[in-house]
């Protein structure tokens, strides 16, 4: 199921379980999903 | 009510309903990736957790099968399809955007969960639990229609009916009730498509962001749409029932006029925010105030009469017993519905 991607790695579910869903949950605009490459202070809990 | 889990779904072509779908997402034992995960198997999906270092992030998506999950630092985005311009169609909170490949590979963070449906994958008893969901639509349309025989009932009974302003009040009132429990809706993250496409007038994502601040409650204790609904709720029922109060109603609505300068000034200079639907329900108390003022209700107060106050007294112990009862009701949905993302 994993593509033939340069790089590509599978995750194991211990580090799956480390993305959390956070509550606090914005719209992602357009705006937004460039201002992440600078994160706003929002994190997934961990 | 739906969630990330049912607008994956949707996109993945998965046969679900949305009441048990998001009931199951909240109630994950494993509030992660590893824990959506693990529920797509169990609805026939087949999923993987891969990462992409930055520098192939670009490649990675013009190549990673379609539908899959971008996190981001802000919370996940479900990447559709590549437009045959080559730019990136993408979901968020249900509502669609289209960002470049460049863009897209800026705020992901190279974590994605790939994800492969068949025409087998679906979710489990689904047959049961569609023919539970439409009988839930039958009968939200057979309270709507017998509510909206009673109102009539109790227009015509009272000779309210005979004031075209009674009507405008009724409508105003009824407006309210609906905005107010749209924005209950959204404080408490249940999507409501009427509701998302009414906040998108004004400023995409407004009313989400106001609706979780700390200006949309009072000192914490009452949500402002809580109040709304209690407010607009009490009115229709006490002029309906008791149309004698409509001076003490006219004078409870001026009372309330302040609180519109207070919303709009907020929106305007503090929260750099507009919130549309919040805009809609100052709008509607002006629109009552205009419709008590043209209709010879404010004309009708005196302070001087004793019946007012008493009114006015009773009227307050009913807003607040509302009030008190809607906050409960609201503060026992958020303690049943676990913290979720959607």
């Amino acid at each position: 199921m994993i593509p033939d991607v340069d790089g590509i790695k599978k995750m194991s579910p211990l580090e799956m379980n480390g993305i959390r869903f956070s509550k606090q949950h914005t719209v992602l605009t357009p705006e937004v999903i460039v201002s992440l490459k600078n994160p706003r202070g929002k994190h997934n809990m961990k | 009510m739906a969630s990330l889990f049912t607008d994956f779904l949707t996109v993945l072509g998965v046969r679900h309903t949305e009441t048990y779908s998001d009931r199951r997402f909240a109630q994950m034992p494993f509030q992660s990736m590893y824990g959506l995960a693990n529920l797509l198997k169990e609805y026939g999906v087949g999923v993987v957790g891969v990462t992409v270092p930055e520098a192939l992030r670009k490649d990675a998506i013009r190549k990673l099968p379609l539908p899959f999950l971008a996190d981001t630092a802000d919370g996940f985005a479900i990447v559709t399809k590549l437009t045959p311009d080559g730019h990136v169609a993408y979901m968020s909170q249900h509502a669609s955007f289209v960002v470049s490949v460049a863009e897209m590979a800026s705020g992901w963070n190279g974590v994605a969960l790939l994800a492969a449906a068949d025409s087998a994958s679906s979710e489990p008893e689904y047959s049961r639990h569609h023919i539970a969901e439409m009988a839930r639509s039958v009968k939200r349309w057979m309270l709507m229609a017998l509510s909206a025989i009673l109102v009539c009932y109790a227009m015509f009974s009272t000779g309210l009916y005979a004031h075209w302003s009674a009507w405008l009040v009724l409508a105003f009132d009824c407006v309210g009730i609906t905005l107010s429990w749209m924005l209950v809706q959204k404080s408490l993250g249940v999507r409501n498509k009427a509701a998302d496409a009414v906040c998108s007038v004004l400023e995409e994502g407004g009313c989400d962001e106001l609706a979780r601040s700390e200006a949309s409650s009072f000192m914490g204790i009452f949500k402002w749409s809580e109040v709304g609904m209690a407010y607009f709720s009490v009115s229709v029922l006490s002029m309906l029932l008791f149309p004698g109060t409509m001076p003490a109603l006219a004078v409870i609505n001026m009372v309330c006029l302040p609180y519109t300068v207070w919303s709009i000034a907020y929106q305007k200079f503090k929260a750099k925010l507009w919130c549309t639907l919040c805009v809609c329900v100052q709008a509607t108390l002006w629109l009552l105030f205009i419709s008590y003022l043209s209709g010879g209700w404010v004309s009708g107060i005196s302070f001087s009469n004793n019946v007012l106050w008493i009114q006015l007294v009773v009227l307050a112990c009913c807003y607040m017993v509302a009030l008190l009862g809607v906050n409960r009701l609201v503060s026992a949905i958020e303690k049943y519905f676990k913290p979720e993302r959607s």
